[in-house]
Order: structure tokens, then C-alpha cells, then sequence
């Protein structure tokens, strides 16, 4: 108790100018970041609910593509006969599964609960599977879902919504976490998934900066993925598809109250596998596949993508670069006081994070969020530290040895045919 | 009209009203059969005996005006119930006695009983000769014992058929007075059964029933050993057989090869130089197989008790035989309809009589239940059976997966996504699966969905609504087996029951002494029966003789074991044991040591069965 209030004596007693230079990184990497999608998202308004009948102004056919799904899929298919707007047809996909997943699937189809179902003896990976699905399914707007996933009951009805706007090309879903229960590091998660879904991406929204529909759950307006081919073959299709949308024009929206629920990795093994995976894909495909948006004399150079790349520069890949410099000289000058000093930081980034959790929040209400509160405090060091070395191993881990070439994700014959 | 058939009207008419209530005592379930058929529309009052004892007790309890008996029945003969009969009788209680005997010698031989008889029919006999006797009986001329002898002398003279003149075919009696044509038809069958009597379909049983002159040899007592079916008969045709007494026990003979498996014999389908002889090993086994169904079971009415001694007598399982011929799709090689077979082998199941095995399942049609039907790959959105299956191709390169006519381009094959050609299989592309497009209606899955269309109907169905339904064989298990030897004191419902008129006369009488002591004194008392389930497959492997010697030596030791208490009576199917002062419960909970020690020393295993009675099972 001491170390703190002489932390807190240490830190009253600074001059302004001190006080900047030792919370540099907090103020920098944090507080601009969240606060700014507090304010959007507080002056944004919740999307206007629409008429049920306006839904079925669209054909919608849900795509699900899965490799060995055989326990999930049943589970998945019956959640989306629940939704308060079913979709007009599923089509469903295995992927060279090996547990007997298209024997379930020639049940459910006898059955009539799905209407096509595919399968094939090879895998061909995530990009052919959703391009099949795609291909086979005759609705106007697809809703592409994992098949580990479950759906609140109006998920559908207000995901199709916003295709009113015919510039709107795809939907973000709001992903949350299910397994929130299930340990420290899901519970740290669902924390992160309330605040950069929920509400970054509808902060996001209101500046036209979602970038990633996500191939958990998210909807595209055929036409729209027709005008750009589909996913392209690697990893980080969704990420990608998306952003190819974008430099085509299409409009990329996000609804806030059409949730899904997934389970995320419970393990921290599993936590920086999928991290890695994930941060991987989007360097590789923001600075080689996409760097043109980053060069301005290219002639699909647009404001608009130079934002969210910068942002993701700032923020993501620089906050983490700095981290352990920031952590050389905060010890070098303030000795065992770095501590100390770590730990007032933290009480600071609690205090930020407050308000911003609350509001998320308030965005999902259908999520149980208040249980939540209590693992605050430990998810400001999670996410301020720990998830950000994190990402700094993953960032040198493709920047030095370009690793997303060898994902498990991807079969080996896509590999090896993948030039870029 | 002659005045023969005058006089016979007439006096038949007066005869059901002076011989009201007639007891016919005749083990032969078709001559009993329509005996009483004929007599009852007749206006006579007809009880059936089916054996002596049960005609004793009958004649000793209720007065009748006729008794007509079979002078060889299987317990008593005719004289030994006469006899009885006289001796025990109510001064006031006189039926007049007629006999039916296929040996008259024999029943001259039987001294002075025979003298009890008015009159006695030789076995096959006239029925009109009997009618036209009943009718003088009735007018009066009920002479005295006396006179008897000369009359009946002259009945048992071997007197040549007397077919009357022929009466006008309106009268009542018309169908059993017999049209000389008719005769004529009777006389004129098919050669080639010289050994043998023949029931024929169509001439002695057609579509409308028996003929006339089939009643006449059935009612007189003539049997028939086979049914011969010389014109094409369908199943329904041969009806009658289950209708009249075990008629259904006999061989059919097809000539026709219309039957198919439901007849015994496929005549066509047999060597025509071994026919002969297969006919009548056939016959002669049907004949000792039907001797060894109990006498119960062969004049049981119930159509489920017919069907169970079919397959006994015919030593075989009831088996299914498939053919496209009928849209039920298979027949089971009895000479019933399947639907009776359907509803007689559940019944005879539940009773576990019957045991049966699954053979194969059969998809129906739901609207007419035909089982001739296409089976078809179907598309799952509109039934078309126009299905076009293709391969799968992934361009590795840029992700697109797809039916291979996306990518077809003349000859080459073409990325519709990124437009570069697909050269080298494994390389740039493979092929990871089929799709099944529908031509009819553009839908695409990697399955197709089967459906059945009815060829008799038209009507469609999805696979997976079809009515299936299983098709059995059934055989009869060691309890059907018992109940067709031993009768229903084998089967659930009446295993209890003990039928007096099973027993040995002179146990009725020891049995009635005990009742009376046991209401009188309440003196304890039971009466057990012995049977021999295991009967038949005993004489077969130790004959007759040990098994005889064992089962008196079985009475013997139980003799030995209860000392004077007990009395042991030998019976024909069982044996009894009545046991003074023991309650039933007793000898139940001790059934184990008397089994011991009646089986002491025995030679062979009788396997014997105990049933115990009491007072309360016996007379309550
Ligand atoms: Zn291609
Ligand atoms: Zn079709
Ligand atoms: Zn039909």
C-alpha cells in the first residue's frame, strides 16, 4: 500500500511537462485512440430499427463453409431457424472434412433444414470455400458464419438493414464473446471484443473506417462481392475482401445490435497463435498486397484508406514497437520506481477505460456486460502490455521470416502456387 | 313332385318337433360339421359331443329325444357309452339311439348292446336315408326294443346307394336330395386318383360352396384325403376349406400351377412319372400328421387355431416368396389371403404359438400400398430425376471454386474470376468433388435425394416419407407345437381348465366322492394331470414300447410314493393322479421331489408336465 500512495505523492509532485513524458505512452498510444471513439460513438446514433417487412425486400442466403464441423453445424443451423428474420436458403459447405461433417450435412438437407449442401474430398481452405458458397447461392445478400458461432435472435433481421443504402456493399457483424466464463483469458477478451468491436467499430462507422468484415459474421451484397471476384486465396481473406471493397467503391457498414457470439481461445497459447495468425494478415496484406493505398500517385490512392492505415501504423504497430524502449528508459531513469510509476498508469488507464466499457456497453445491451466490471483493472495491463508484446512478436515474426506463407490455414497446395 | 319326396317333407317336418334336442357324438370335425348344419335348418336342436365321455355326461345330465352316435370314437365306444348309459340313467330319461359305423361287422359282433340301437347307418351313409328314418321316427313308429333287431339287420346289410327320384327343385329339402345329373358329375371326375378320395375344386367345391353331392358323402361320414384343384383357382376360391371342420388339413393338389407356392403340390412343376408317387407319400403323411393333432384343435372354429394346425400338418414355416406378379409384392405359401395371414399370425404371435423372423423390408406405396416402385436419384428442390453431375474445380490461384462448366472454354479450361487457363492439374487447380445440377430446375448440391414413383398409381414419394413395412416367416414354437398335440389345456387362457370330460369314468366318480367329503368335511384334496409335451419326439427316437413301459412305471413309482392316498388313472394323452387329503398348494410347492421320485429309475426322460387343480380350480 505504501509503494502506492508514494506513487501517488511522486506523481502529485510532478511538474505538468514531467507528467506528459512519463505517461507519453499512455496519452499517445490510449487516450486518443478509445476517447475519440467514445465521442463518435456517443454522437453517433444507434441505427433506426426498421420494419421486419423491409427485410424481405432481399433474398438472404446464409453461407457456411467448415471443415470438420460435424458437432457444431446442427447447432449453428438451428440457431438461425430461431432468428426472428430466417434467411431464404443455407448453403453449406464442407471442406474436405475428415469426421463424416457431409453425412450430417445429407441429413439436414433430407431433412429440408438446409436447402444446398457441398462437400469435397480435398480441402481447399477458408477464400475456395467461401467462393463456392458464393457461386452455389442464389440470394442478393449473403451472410457468411462460422459454424462455431451463435446468433442472437434479431441477428439477421438487423444485419440485412442497412442494404437499403445500394452503396452499402457488406456488413460487420457485432462478434462477442460466448465463453467469457471460461477463464481469465477468455473473460480479458470479451473485455477487448466489447471495446474494439462493439464500440470501435461503430465509432469507426460514423468516420467510414470499418475495415474488416469479419469472417465470423458478416453480410455482402453479392453483387458487390461479384464486382470484386470473391475472396482471393491466403489468409486474412475477410480483412482483404473487405478492403477490396472499399477500393471499389462499396460502402462497408457495421451494426452494433446484430451480435454473434463465438468462443475465443481460453488458453494464452491460443491466444498468441491466433494473434499471430491474425497480425501476420494484416501486415502482409496492408504493406505488400495494399500498399498502394499508401502511394500517392497510384491512382486508386484515397484519403479515406490512407486513414485507417495510418491509424493502424499509430497504434497498433508503433505503440507496440515503442513499448520496450519506453519500458529501457522508464527503468534506466526511475530504477525499482518504474514500478511504481507502471502502476499509477495503470489506476489512470482504468479510469479511462471506465467510461469507455460502460458505453460499450450501453451499445450492446443484449450482451451481459456488468459481470464484466470486475476484470477492468486486469484487462488495462493485458491490453496495455501484454497484448502489445504480443503483437510485436508477431509483426517481427512476418517482417523477418514472412510466416502467413506457411499458415496452417491454407493448405499446402495454395501455398505453394501463392506469389504475393 | 313323387310322393317319396312328399312323404319325406312331411315327415321331416314332423320330426323337428318330436325330435327336438339331437346329441351328436362324432370325432370327425366334418362330418360334425355338417351334420349339425344340416339338422339345424331342419329346425333340430343339434349338441355336439366330441368324444364318449363328454356324450355320457351329456346324455346323463340333459334329456334328448336323438342320439346319433359314432361307434368308433378314440376313448369309449358306442356300446361302452350305451352301456354306461343304462346302467346310470333316470328311469324317465329314453333318447333313441342311432349308430353310425364305417365296420358294421364289427358292430354285429358287439352282442346285446347293439340292441340299444334303432338303427344303424353305414358309414358312408345316405342322408336322405337318415332324414326319411327320422321322419318315420317322428310320425310314431317308435316301436318297441323288441322289433329292433330285424330292422336294424336289414340297415346294416350293405344296401346299394338309393338315389331317389328327382323331387322339385323348390323345396327345402332340394339340396340334399340330390339331382340325378348332379350324381352323374359326382361319379365322372378326373381319373388318376384311384387310391384316393379327392375333394375337386370346381366340381365338389366351387365358388358357390360345396355340392351336393360333397355334403352328401361329408354328412353321411365320408372323409375326403386330398383337394384336387384341376381348374385355375385363386385363394379367395378355396374359402370353404376353412369353414368346414379341418378340411384345411388336406393336401391341395394343384393341377394348374395356378397356386404357385400355396398349393402342396405344383403339379406342372413335378416329373409327370413321379407325380403319382409324390401324391401319395404326401397324403399318407398329411393323414399321420393330422392324427396328431389333438381333436380340440381340429374342430376349433377359430380361423387362427386352423392356420396354426395347417403348418403343423404341413411341417413347414410360413415363408414369404416374392414375386412383381401381385403390387403387395410377395404371398406366403398358405392358402389364405395375405391379409388374413397378416391378421391371424398377430394374434397367434402374442399368444408366442408362432415365432417369427424378419425376412426383408419392403417400401410401399402410401396411396395404393404397392410395392412396385421406381427408385430414383432426385433433385431435393423439385423431384426431377434430370440430374447432371459435375466436378468440383479450385483455381488454387486466385481462390475460385466452382462447377467445371464455369471454367469450360471451348476445349481449355478458363478461371471465369481471373480469366488465366488452367493447364496442370494438381498445380494450378484439382478437383475436390462433385456437384449434381438439376436440368430442371438449376439447383445444385453435392447429393442427390432418392423418391419413389408408383408404377400401379403414379403417386410419388420422398424416401424418407416411404412406408416400409417388414415381412416375417413365422414358425410354430414348442408351445404351438403342444397346444396343436394336447389341445387348450396348453395354451394361457385355459390351462386351468380341466374339461370332465377328459377324465376316466371311474375318476369322475372318485372325484365326486371327494367333493362331496371335502364340502361335507373339508377334507383337502387335488387332482394332478401329467402330460407329455415331448410325446411325439420320444416315440420317435425309443418307441412305442419303452415310452409305454416308462410312463406305467412313472404311475408306479408315484403310486409307490403316496401310498393309498392317491389314485393314478391312465389316459390316452395324460395321466391323473388324485391325491387325498393334500391341498394343491402343497403338491405345487413340493412339485420338484415328486417329479424326482416319479422319474426314479426310469430309462428314458419323459419330461412330464404337472398340472395341479384344487377343489376351488375344479369346481369354482
Ligand atoms: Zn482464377
Ligand atoms: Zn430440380
Ligand atoms: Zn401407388
Amino acid at each position: 500500500m505504501s509503494d502506492l500512495t508514494q506513487a501517488l505523492d511522486y506523481i502529485t509532485a510532478q511538474s505538468f511537462e514531467s507528467l506528459m513524458v512519463l505517461t507519453a505512452v499512455v496519452i499517445i498510444f490510449e487516450i486518443p485512440r478509445y476517447f475519440g471513439l467514445f465521442l463518435l460513438a456517443l454522437l453517433t446514433p444507434r441505427p433506426p430499427g426498421r420494419s421486419l417487412e423491409s427485410t424481405y425486400k432481399h433474398k438472404v442466403s446464409v453461407i457456411l463453409a467448415g471443415h470438420n464441423e460435424r458437432d457444431s453445424v446442427r447447432r449453428c443451423i438451428a440457431s438461425m431457424r430461431e432468428q426472428s428474420r430466417p434467411p431464404d436458403e443455407i448453403v453449406v459447405f464442407s471442406d474436405g472434412s475428415t469426421d463424416g461433417m457431409e453425412k450430417v450435412l445429407r441429413e439436414l438437407l433430407e431433412a429440408g433444414e438446409i436447402d444446398r449442401a457441398l462437400w469435397s474430398d480435398l480441402r481447399g481452405g477458408k477464400s475456395a470455400g467461401f467462393n463456392i458458397c458464393q457461386r452455389m447461392a442464389s440470394g442478393d445478400i449473403l451472410i457468411n458464419i462460422d459454424c462455431d458461432c451463435s446468433l442472437d435472435r434479431d441477428a439477421f433481421r438487423r444485419i440485412v438493414e442497412p442494404f437499403e443504402d445500394p452503396a452499402v456493399g457488406s456488413v460487420a457483424g457485432n462478434i462477442q464473446v460466448r465463453n467469457a466464463g471460461s477463464g481469465l483469458i477468455a473473460t480479458m477478451q470479451a473485455i477487448e471484443y466489447m471495446i474494439t468491436i462493439a464500440l470501435g467499430k461503430q465509432g469507426a462507422l460514423a468516420i467510414d473506417q470499418v475495415i474488416c468484415s469479419s469472417g465470423g459474421y458478416s453480410a455482402f451484397r453479392k453483387s458487390a462481392l461479384e464486382s470484386v471476384g470473391g475472396c482471393d486465396a491466403g489468409g486474412g481473406e475477410d480483412l482483404d475482401v473487405t478492403m477490396r471493397l472499399r477500393a471499389r467503391g462499396w460502402k462497408i457498414g457495421f451494426r452494433v445490435d446484430s451480435v454473434c457470439y463465438t468462443d475465443v481461445p481460453d488458453t494464452f497459447a491460443g491466444l498468441v497463435r491466433q494473434r499471430f495468425r491474425w497480425e501476420r494478415d494484416a501486415v502482409r496484406l496492408r504493406y505488400r498486397k495494399h500498399r498502394f493505398n499508401l502511394n500517392p500517385f497510384d491512382p486508386r490512392f484515397r484519403i479515406n484508406e490512407v486513414l485507417h492505415h495510418l491509424e493502424y501504423l499509430i497504434f497498433n504497430i508503433l505503440a507496440a514497437a515503442i513499448m520496450p524502449f519506453y519500458l529501457i528508459w522508464l527503468f534506466a531513469t526511475y530504477g525499482a520506481f518504474a514500478f511504481v510509476i507502471l502502476l499509477g498508469l495503470q489506476v489512470v488507464l482504468v479510469l479511462i477505460d471506465f467510461p469507455v466499457f460502460l458505453l460499450a456497453a450501453w451499445l450492446t445491451p443484449h450482451v451481459k456486460a456488468f459481470r464484466l466490471i470486475p476484470y477492468m483493472f486486469g484487462f488495462s495491463v493485458f491490453n496495455g502490455f501484454v497484448m502489445r508484446f504480443v503483437r510485436l512478436a508477431a509483426y517481427a515474426d512476418e517482417w523477418v521470416f514472412q510466416s502467413s506463407f506457411q499458415d496452417s490455414y491454407v493448405p499446402q497446395k495454395v501455398h505453394d502456387i501463392r506469389s504475393n | 313332385m313323387s310322393t317319396n319326396s312328399k312323404t319325406s317333407q312331411s315327415a321331416n317336418q314332423g320330426a323337428s318337433a318330436r325330435l327336438k334336442r339331437i346329441l351328436i357324438t362324432e370325432d370327425s370335425p366334418v362330418t360334425q360339421d355338417i351334420l349339425k348344419l344340416v339338422l339345424s335348418t331342419k329346425g333340430h336342436e343339434v349338441h355336439i359331443a366330441h368324444n364318449g365321455k363328454a356324450a355320457l355326461k351329456m346324455l346323463l345330465e340333459e334329456p334328448f329325444d336323438l342320439a346319433l352316435m359314432d361307434y368308433h370314437l378314440p376313448d369309449l365306444s358306442g356300446a361302452e357309452v350305451v352301456a354306461a348309459f343304462f346302467k346310470e340313467r333316470r328311469p324317465d330319461n329314453e333318447p333313441i339311439f342311432i349308430a353310425m359305423t364305417a365296420d358294421p361287422d364289427a358292430f354285429n359282433a358287439t352282442g346285446t348292446v347293439r340292441d340299444a340301437f334303432v338303427r344303424v347307418f353305414a358309414k358312408p351313409f345316405d342322408f336322405n336315408e337318415l332324414l326319411d328314418f327320422m321322419g318315420t321316427l317322428a310320425t310314431g313308429a317308435h316301436q318297441p326294443a323288441r322289433a329292433r333287431r330285424e330292422e336294424h339287420a336289414a340297415g346294416v346289410a350293405p344296401s346299394a346307394p338309393v338315389n331317389s327320384p328327382a323331387p322339385n327343385a323348390s323345396t327345402a329339402d332340394e339340396e340334399y336330395e340330390g339331382t340325378p345329373d348332379r350324381v352323374v358329375s359326382l361319379r365322372a371326375r378326373p381319373s388318376g386318383y384311384e387310391h384316393n378320395r379327392p375333394l375337386f375344386w370346381p366340381q365338389d367345391i366351387g365358388p358357390a360352396g360345396f355340392s351336393l353331392g360333397a355334403r352328401k358323402h361329408m354328412a353321411s361320414g365320408g372323409d375326403y384325403d386330398m383337394v384336387v384343384v384341376s381348374e385355375p383357382a385363386r385363394v379367395e376360391d378355396l374359402r370353404h376349406l376353412w369353414s368346414l371342420g379341418d378340411l384345411n388339413l388336406l393336401p391341395i393338389i394343384d393341377e394348374t400351377g395356378h397356386l404357385g407356392h400355396k398349393a402342396d403340390v405344383d403339379l406342372p412343376k413335378i416329373p409327370r412319372g413321379s407325380a403319382e408317387r409324390i401324391v401319395q407319400a404326401l397324403v399318407q403323411e398329411f393323414a399321420e400328421a393330422r392324427a396328431s393333432v389333438h381333436l380340440e384343435v381340429r374342430q376349433s372354429d377359430d380361423l387362427a387355431d386352423k392356420l396354426l394346425a395347417s403348418l403343423y400338418v404341413r411341417s413347414r414355416k410360413l415363408m414369404p416368396e416374392f414375386s412383381g406378379a401381385s403390387p403387395r409384392g410377395f404371398s406366403y405359401n398358405v392358402a389364405l389371403t395375405e391379409s388374413e395371414v397378416r391378421e391371424l399370425t398377430g394374434r397367434l404371435e402374442t399368444d408366442r404359438l408362432i415365432e417369427k423372423a424378419f425376412v426383408d423390408r419392403l417400401h410401399g406405396c402410401p396411396a395404393c400400398n404397392s410395392v412396385r416402385l421406381n427408385v430414383r436419384e432426385e433433385c431435393f428442390e423439385c423431384h426431377s430425376p434430370n440430374l447432371e453431375e459435375t466436378a468440383i474445380i479450385h483455381h488454387f490461384k486466385c481462390a475460385y471454386q466452382g462447377p467445371l462448366q464455369d471454367f469450360k472454354h471451348g476445349s481449355d479450361l478458363v478461371c471465369p474470376k481471373c480469366a488465366r487457363e488452367l493447364r496442370h492439374f494438381g498445380v494450378d487447380y484439382d478437383k475436390p468433388g462433385n456437384v449434381v445440377s438439376c436440368l430442371a430446375c438449376g439447383a445444385s448440391s453435392s447429393d442427390t435425394a432418392v423418391g419413389f414413383k408408383c408404377l400401379d398409381c403414379g403417386v410419388h414419394t420422398d424416401g424418407d416419407v416411404i412406408s416400409t413395412h417388414d415381412v416375417f416367416n413365422y414358425a410354430l414354437t414348442d408351445k404351438g407345437r403342444a397346444f396343436i398335440e394336447e389341445g387348450y389345456i396348453v395354451t394361457g387362457a385355459t390351462q386351468n381348465q380341466l374339461k370332465f370330460a377328459d377324465l376316466p369314468l371311474d375318476l369322475v366318480i372318485a372325484l365326486n366322492k371327494a367333493a362331496r367329503d371335502y364340502t361335507e368335511s373339508a377334507r383337502p384334496f387335488c387332482l394332478v394331470t401329467i402330460g407329455y409335451p415331448q410325446r411325439r419326439i420320444q416315440l420317435s427316437e425309443h418307441g412305442p414300447r419303452l415310452v409305454e413301459l416308462s410312463r406305467r412305471q412313472l404311475g408306479e413309482n408315484l403310486k409307490n410314493y403316496f401310498g393309498d392316498a392317491v389314485t393314478i388313472r391312465q389316459g390316452t394323452d395324460f395321466d391323473y393322479l388324485l391325491i387325498d387329503r393334500m391341498a394343491a398348494e402343497n403338491f405345487r410347492a413340493n412339485i420338484e421331489t415328486y417329479d424326482e421320485a416319479a422319474q426314479s429309475s426310469l430309462k428314458i426322460d419323459l419330461a412330464p408336465r404337472f398340472s395341479v387343480f384344487g377343489p376351488g380350480e375344479l369346481f369354482g
